[in-house]
């Protein structure tokens, strides 16, 4: 499909630079990933220690890019590139959750990201998707049921599932205290989303 | 409404309350285990929610571009090519079969190794798609899975500094504006009871995580962070003190504003010789001033005008710690 900048722009900015990009337009991709490059590193790098997740971001994009062609204009631009955050992630290999002491968790900054990295890379691949999607992205419900190709529903079981594991492998952080614990049945309600359409 | 029902409303933010509340809230009066479940859904969030964004590494674009434009001319990315390689490994793999068969562990099963998984019976993705076992920022590679640990890597780990003191100490040292006394002979600081909290660790729970921390570094960051204990320990005395000692007014501040020190170092590095002189007195100065006025009079350095609120904010908070 030959696409030119006006006719590209039409389809908004993210959409019709996804369209330019696939002519080989540098500057569309510069503009895409300036839009979006830290909220993809961001979700990988609360699973990932910060190498990782730029390699992971790496690879988001390179499959974005070499994607670019097949996508169709009036497509949703965040479910497609969310779609391949959610692949990356369900390919990174699953690990155990390291074991660290409490003494050494309330000393060490570190050593609670460390855990906290490893409790979400622990998950099962499809629940980790979701979860990075929906808690860490904090996309809508919908766009993640699409960019992850499934039913709203079952989003939210593996959500559920996903949660349930984390209250067991993030206990040592939980009894720390260092989340908080909110007593307000609300305390989940109250935050608005903010990857919908836009960074 | 079942117990089911209920988490799988509230993990969803945004749309919790449609239907309304009122059936999530009479559900949770009554549950003890849904309120336990909502409190700690809420308070995972919470945990997991970065002090500040993170940024990624600024090299991104360009190691993008880079990748996306791998020569085209690269056998290994011709389809051609690696038909070609998939052959010449079949080919191996038929005559490394036969000779395999006239070896004596052929002979005796007992003394075979155990056979390797067949590559045809699992799915391979491309080489494309498969995570790497080395990855990199810039030219640090980090390994994701290393063996466990040998008695010698041990030993060269546990006698290391904290590795946020030997990444922070040469920007502390460029700092010196911002402490009372230079780094230098001058004025050492007394060791702390129990020695400063850079040292080695020496507890059974501190060697156990240095040696978790150590088997995720990879060997050239293994190398930089030695490099930099050495370099460290080949400091005065008087220098290393001091020097730890600034690190207990610094090792709580925040990734950010640990950021923002490191490029108020890199800011005072570019003014000249004798403007740093003057500087540094009234730095020094302002860290005399009470408290309360300290702020606004760093703030109405004419040095401090360009900076960017990152670096303002670290530097405030470094001037009210002492």
């Amino acid at each position: 499909m030959a696409v030119s900048a006006h006719s590209a722009a039409a389809y908004g900015p993210d959409p019709g630079d996804l369209l330019l990009v696939a002519t080989g337009d540098d500057g569309a991709l510069k503009r895409l990933l300036s839009r979006w490059k830290q909220p993809v590193y961001a979700a990988f790098e609360r699973l990932r220690e910060p190498s990782a997740a730029a390699e992971a971001t790496l690879q988001t994009f390179e499959r974005l890019v070499r994607s670019a062609g097949r996508f169709e204009p009036g497509a949703s631009f965040p479910a497609t590139l969310w779609e391949h955050v959610a692949h990356v992630a369900q390919e990174l290999p699953q690990v155990q959750p390291v074991s660290v002491s409490p003494a050494r968790l309330a000393e060490s900054a570190a050593a609670r990201t460390a855990l906290q990295r490893s409790a979400l890379a622990a998950l099962p691949p499809a629940e980790r998707a979701a979860f990075l999607l929906t808690r860490v992205a904090r996309l809508p419900l919908a766009t993640a049921a699409a960019a992850l190709g499934t039913s709203e529903g079952d989003v939210r079981r593996r959500l559920v599932h996903a949660l349930e594991t984390l209250r067991t492998s993030l206990r040592p952080l939980l009894d720390l205290g260092a989340g908080g614990a909110d007593p307000s049945p609300d305390a989940a309600t109250t935050e608005p989303p903010p990857f919908g359409d836009a960074p | 409404m079942t117990c089911d029902e209920l988490r799988e409303r509230i993990v969803d933010p945004a749309s919790a309350g449609q239907g309304g509340h009122a059936p999530v809230v009479e559900h949770l009066e009554g549950c003890a285990a849904c309120r336990a479940s909502a409190r700690e859904f809420a308070a995972i969030d919470r945990l997991l929610k970065p002090a500040a964004p993170p940024e990624p590494p600024a090299d991104l674009d360009a190691r993008l571009l880079q990748r996306l434009s791998a020569p085209p001319g690269n056998p290994w990315t011709q389809p051609a090519a690696l038909l070609a390689a998939a052959a010449v490994v079949l080919v191996l793999a038929f005559f490394g079969a036969r000779a395999l068969r006239r070896t004596p562990a052929a002979e005796n099963p007992a003394a075979a190794p155990a056979p390797e998984p067949s590559a045809a019976s699992s799915p391979r993705p491309a080489p494309s798609e498969r995570p790497p076992a080395i990855v990199a920022v810039g030219s640090a590679p980090i390994s994701l899975d290393r063996p466990p640990l040998t008695n010698e890597e041990k030993e060269q780990a546990a006698a290391l500094h904290q590795f946020d003191f030997l990444n922070t100490f040469e920007t502390l040292a460029r700092l010196d504006a911002f402490f009372p006394e230079p780094v230098g002979p001058r004025a050492p600081a007394p060791a702390p009871a129990g020695g400063f909290p850079s040292r080695p660790p020496d507890t059974p729970d501190g060697l156990t995580g240095r040696f978790l921390d150590w088997q995720r570094v990879s060997a050239k960051e293994r190398a930089r962070l030695v490099a930099l204990d050495a370099a460290f320990k080949n400091r005065p005395e008087d220098e290393r003190a001091l020097l730890e000692d600034r690190w207990t007014l610094v090792k709580d501040f925040t990734e950010e504003q640990q950021v923002g020190l490191r490029r108020l170092a890199s800011r005072l590095d570019e003014v000249d010789a004798r403007s740093h002189d003057r500087l540094e007195s009234e730095i020094r100065l302002i860290g005399r001033l009470p408290m309360s006025q300290r702020a606004a009079r760093w703030r109405g350095l004419p040095f401090a005008k360009p900076l960017t609120g990152q670096e303002l904010e670290s530097a405030e908070r470094l001037l009210l710690s002492r």
